[in-house]
């Protein structure tokens, strides 16, 4: 049983795979470079605050 | 097996199991991604953290440093996600390639027996709600019977939304999260028309913990790190059933980044409101709105402390297990899921975790802490985005994250030095000593992830490149 457990797994990841290795297959929506700049943004302002808090400049 | 129960079992696999979803099969949209990691992200536990800090900072430095560290950190940790969403795979099924499988495999099962203290935390919590309730209408109940009793019931019920799976899931969030995001935003209201916010900002921090201020500044945060890397090990689970790369990002980073620590934020803002009022400082919400706005609110926060453990639970008993059968995929998940409810019972009524609340978060998060360095320097410097998936599942003998007999000794040693120099060098979680000055810069657990990914980054310009990039000539899928 635990055998064919392993086998059915097997089968379907290869099968998965090789779906995902077509040319047709469609990946989901990619993040973009809007994502980056939001991301770097929002990470910047966090950074900033956290900084002038460690200087002493926000009490 | 029938053609049938096959056919079930694939589906299961798919959902519950470690199968690659493919695009098509997705079912979760930002919204619903983002309500139930929100769900699982609201515990009590935030209004204690939150109260915690609230006492040794003045309140802008508290908004920043909950705030602040939790963005900057979960921003980072979630980055992987894009793989995760673009596979349809999970952050552990990644870490076959950085940790070898059978690292895998254990640091799994410790991380998830670790996780799940958390949620041993949360049913206890569960029931002191619960009695407190019962309370309320007259009824004694007696502690030490309930509480273990109610505790367990609190697993239980998490369990039997965990068996649904995430459809089930997905539903219980969508009503509960909903009402508790509402319920939160009222918490805060109530405090500030309570107290006057000047009043409040008035509040002088309390120097005992630490005799400058930056030393508390990062003493708080030191928790406030810890607690976004909690998430780490458990927040690329669920977005490989997120539809596209921004929503599973997005949704995942603001429930951890912004979500949680507005409730740790409430939990600050109601301590000092209640140091205000009452002249001390109080974690348990319940006791505080009761102050606060009346035996009315109470009830209403007694019963929204019971609905958050319920679904944190279930939702984290779904996570926790997915993990572990990453490592071990061939045990069923239904079969982990008792197991976890027996094993958190049995911590639920032993009480240990609850007592050692503080050095039990440090520790699991400086374990963490190399894992997410290291996950995102692979991930965007070493193996830059590609990887052999074939090799990942051991497909059509592809051995590339064999490594040693199962075991990546450059990702494991990395871990290890992280761990062990923090503790010796940096910052002591079990004594709260700091030992150098890096500490006010990085934190303890900030500095294991630094160090972590460093050192694996460094170890790729070496000659141990070809052992640790042994897959570069078998990479399909891109």
């Amino acid at each position: 049983m635990e055998e064919s457990i392993e086998k059915v797994i097997y089968d379907e990841t290869d099968k998965r795979l090789k779906e995902m290795g077509a040319p047709e297959y469609q990946f989901p929506e990619k993040a973009d470079f809007k994502d980056v700049i939001w991301m770097a943004a929002l990470a910047g302002v966090s950074s900033l605050l956290i900084v002038l808090c460690l200087m002493g400049v926000i009490q | 097996m029938g053609k049938v129960s096959n056919a079930e079992f694939i589906r299961q696999e798919t959902i519950t199991g470690t199968v690659p979803m493919l695009s098509k099969d997705r079912t979760y949209g930002f919204w619903d991604l983002f309500l139930i990691t929100s769900g699982f992200s609201i515990a009590t536990w935030c209004y204690t953290q939150g109260a915690y800090v609230a006492q040794y900072l003045s309140f802008s430095q508290m908004l920043i440093n909950i705030f602040c560290f939790n963005i900057v950190w979960i921003l980072v940790e979630c980055i992987p996600i894009f793989f995760a969403v673009r596979y349809g795979i999970d952050l552990w099924v990644w870490l076959r390639s950085v940790l070898g499988i059978k690292g895998v495999a254990i640091l799994a099962t410790i991380i998830s027996m670790a996780n799940f203290g958390w949620y041993a935390v949360d049913s206890q919590l569960f029931a002191s709600s619960m009695i407190n309730l019962f309370d309320g209408f007259g009824i004694k109940l007696d502690q030490a019977v309930w509480k273990p009793v109610l505790g367990v019931l609190c697993v239980v019920l998490g369990t039997m939304i965990a068996l649904g799976g995430p459809n089930v899931i997905k539903w219980v969030n969508r009503f509960l999260v909903t009402a508790l995001l509402v319920v939160g935003a009222v918490v805060v209201i109530i405090c500030f028309t309570a107290v006057p916010i000047s009043s409040m900002m008035a509040v002088q921090p309390d120097t005992s913990l630490y005799e400058s201020g930056l030393g508390r500044f990062m003493l708080s945060a030191e928790g406030n790190v810890a607690f976004a890397f909690s998430w780490s090990t458990q927040a690329l689970v669920l977005p490989r059933l997120a539809k596209s790369e921004k929503g599973g990002y997005w949704a995942t980073s603001l429930a951890y980044g912004v979500v949680a620590p507005f409730f740790v934020a409430a939990g600050g803002v109601m301590a000092l409101a209640m140091f205000v009022h009452a002249g001390y400082y109080e974690s348990d919400p319940t006791v505080m709105l009761a102050t606060l706005a009346g035996p009315g609110f109470a009830l209403f926060s007694l019963l929204m402390v019971a609905f958050a453990n319920i679904g944190t639970q279930g939702t984290g008993s779904y996570v926790n297990c997915m993990i572990i059968k990453s490592g071990l995929p061939k045990i069923s998940y239904k079969l982990l899921v008792f197991l976890a409810m027996i094993y958190v019972s049995i911590l639920t009524v032993w009480g240990w975790v609850m007592d050692n609340f503080g050095s039990f978060i440090s520790m699991a998060a400086q374990i963490q802490g190399p894992i997410i360095g290291m996950t995102v320097v692979d991930y965007l410097f070493v193996k830059k985005r590609k990887i052999s998936l074939k090799s990942l599942y051991n497909i059509d003998g592809h051995k590339a994250y064999d490594f040693s007999r199962g075991f990546n000794l450059v990702g494991l040693g990395c871990l290890v030095i992280a761990f062990v120099t923090n503790i010796l060098f940096v910052y002591n979680p079990l004594t709260a000593e700091i030992k150098s000055p890096i500490f006010m810069v990085l934190t303890g657990s900030g500095y294991t992830a630094v160090c972590g990914g460093l050192l694996y980054w460094l170890a790729s310009l070496t000659p141990l490149r070809k052992y640790m990039l042994k897959d570069r000539d078998e990479i399909e899928i891109v």
